[in-house]
């Protein structure tokens, strides 16, 4: 039962993070964001973390999420045209990372970890290839919280808080049109 | 309108101040909360290590250098705020012990630098950072993979390239605009916030690797550093421009400084770190001098004592800074082996032939710019005549 958790977070993660990588709006971005947070709370949860470190992992994602919508337009954005690299990048991600990675997953908490880096690749993916701001500060986040959940206890409230932080830039920075 | 007599408050913007004020909060609370971590609960969560140390005295001393005496296009106040926020942040980065909170606090540290306005877009300007984070934090992650090997020894490659990449060395190099402010430019990770890393990341790191993985990240940093040391000296020659020449300088400077690293030697890691304060203190002021010379793309012949001077001071000859730096990497290569010490005075020889076409933009500046000017030579000189003391003061 723990380790379907464990796969279950691990892929709710990666679902988040693909909807981040194949949306160009702000919904699409602020639900992605959500979902790693909570995909990767879960997984991490499920490999062993303290319950309220991994909480502070979702509370991160959530909240991250949410201020990504304070601003501008509202839509989703997913798989615009031109998104078929994208939609290829992120199936190709994720199984890289499980072939290359994989070797070294002998426990749940490498199923965490798995997660974790499947996120902070798409997410690197996206802050290398955008020229917009807010998506390249949504994909910080994303970037942020896979990486905490790569480690344990205090660095995933500050990836957390990383993330939150960086919602907080994208609040107080001049307005911009959807990427 | 704010008249030349109104008080010294009133004259700075509220932000600018807020940020220089942070900036040295945060120092001195870094730099007292390690000397104080046995007595308080942060066990080891924060601890600056001796060169760590000197490198923030040497970047806050750079800061005010830089700020009240190069010649600028924006405000002081302005540079004097996001220069002393910098090295707050800097100070943050180095006391960090746990490799993967440095790389999410790089990560944070990248946004929020690239929030300045002006220069590139924001999402252009954190590429460098995010990329070196996610470098370290996935090399820091899996280094402790014992199976399969050599996904340990993948990690160590990760964490090794992580520093290049956070540097914006070669292979990352980034683009750098002439006309770009140097504070927004690239490099200002160059030549401020990496040296830092530089310095204290190798430190929190080599302990942990086996010997595997330690020999791949050392093969790694005196690699690219041999390349970045060719590209630096021939690109610095022959490029068409001379903000190019100026940026491969760098990299010629951080090709001492990662094949010092690498070396793992008592004298290569000194090396390293004499080159990085002589980046901060020197290369980067230096570089700021050169700046409206870089922006008119006018560019004098080269006359007079102080260009001479300038010039030797950047071939690196004695007695100024460049020299102990190629002493010691010298007496390290030689100990490892004379071919890398042959590759390392070719690129020194080499060297010489750009110094006199960066002397020439650095030209002779008046007023208080020649007096940054002379402060920045007599720098170079006490970090080449003091080397062996400053070298103590960081326990080196």
């Amino acid at each position: 039962m723990i380790a379907t958790l464990a796969v279950a977070g691990a892929a709710l993660a990666w679902v988040g993070a693909a909807t981040l990588l194949l949306s160009d709006d702000r919904r699409g971005l602020a639900v992605g964001l959500a979902v790693v947070g909570m995909g990767l709370a879960l997984s991490t949860a499920a490999a062993g973390q303290d319950r309220l470190v991994a909480a502070a992992l979702a509370l991160g994602g959530v909240g991250s999420g949410a201020l990504h919508l304070g601003r501008g337009t509202h839509g989703w954005g997913l798989m615009r045209p031109g998104a078929t690299p994208r939609v290829i990048g992120s199936l190709v991600a994720v199984i890289l990372t499980v072939v290359v990675a994989g070797a070294g997953v002998h426990d749940l908490a490498g199923v965490a970890r798995l997660g974790g880096l499947v996120v902070a690749a798409l997410a690197a993916g996206r802050v290398l290839t955008v020229t917009g701001r807010w998506v390249a500060l949504g994909a910080g986040s994303a970037l942020a919280l896979g990486l905490g959940a790569l480690g344990t206890g205090p660095a995933l409230v500050v990836a957390a808080a990383v993330a939150v932080a960086l919602g907080l830039i994208d609040l107080a920075g001049p307005a911009e049109a959807a990427a | 309108m704010i008249s030349a007599q109104s008080p010294i408050w009133r004259r700075a913007p509220p932000p600018q101040l807020w940020l220089a004020v942070g900036g040295v909060a945060a120092t001195a609370a870094v730099l007292s909360a390690s000397d104080l971590s046995y007595g308080l609960p942060l066990r080891d969560l924060v601890r600056v290590p001796g060169p760590g140390r000197i490198i923030l005295i040497a970047s806050a001393g750079a800061v005010l250098l830089t700020t009240g005496l190069a010649p600028h296009r924006i405000s002081r106040w302005q540079l004097l705020g996001a220069g002393l926020g910098a090295v707050g942040a800097m100070a943050v980065l180095v006391a960090i012990t746990d490799p993967l909170a440095v790389a999410l606090l790089l990560i944070l540290v990248g946004f929020g630098w690239a929030t300045r306005r002006g220069g590139r877009p924001l999402a252009i300007r954190v590429r460098g950072p995010a990329f070196a984070a996610l470098l370290l934090g996935v090399g820091w992650a899996f280094h402790g993979t014992t199976a399969p090997e050599w996904l340990g020894r993948a990690a160590a490659l990760s964490l090794a390239l992580s520093l290049v990449a956070a540097a914006g060395l070669f292979p990352y190099l980034q683009q750098v605009d002439p006309d770009e402010p140097a504070g927004y430019s690239y490099l200002a990770w160059t030549g401020f916030f990496a040296p830092a890393l530089a310095l204290t990341l190798p430190y929190r790191l080599l302990p942990a690797l086996t010997p595997d993985q330690a020999t791949v990240f050392g093969a790694t940093l005196v690699g690219l550093g041999l390349l970045n040391l060719g590209w630096g000296v021939v690109g610095a020659w022959r490029t068409d421009t001379e903000t190019e020449a100026w940026r491969c300088s760098f990299l010629a400077d951080w090709g001492l400084v990662m094949v010092g690293t690498g070396l793992f030697q008592a004298d290569g890691l000194a090396a390293a770190y004499l080159a990085l304060l002589a980046i901060v203190l020197v290369r980067l002021p230096l570089y700021l001098w050169a700046r409206p010379a870089l922006l008119q793309r006018e560019f004098p012949a080269v006359r007079g004592p102080v260009s001479v001077l300038v010039a030797v001071l950047l071939a690196g000859a004695a007695p100024f800074s460049g020299f102990p730096v190629r002493l010691l990497l010298l007496q390290a290569a030689t100990r490892t082996g004379w071919p890398l010490a042959v590759l390392l005075l070719a690129g020194m020889v080499l060297w010489i032939a750009h110094s006199l076409r960066l002397a020439r933009t650095v030209g002779s500046p008046r007023g208080r710019g020649a007096l940054g000017l002379w402060l920045t030579v007599v720098i170079s000189l006490i970090l080449g005549m003091f080397s062996g003391t400053i070298r103590a003061a960081a326990g080196l």
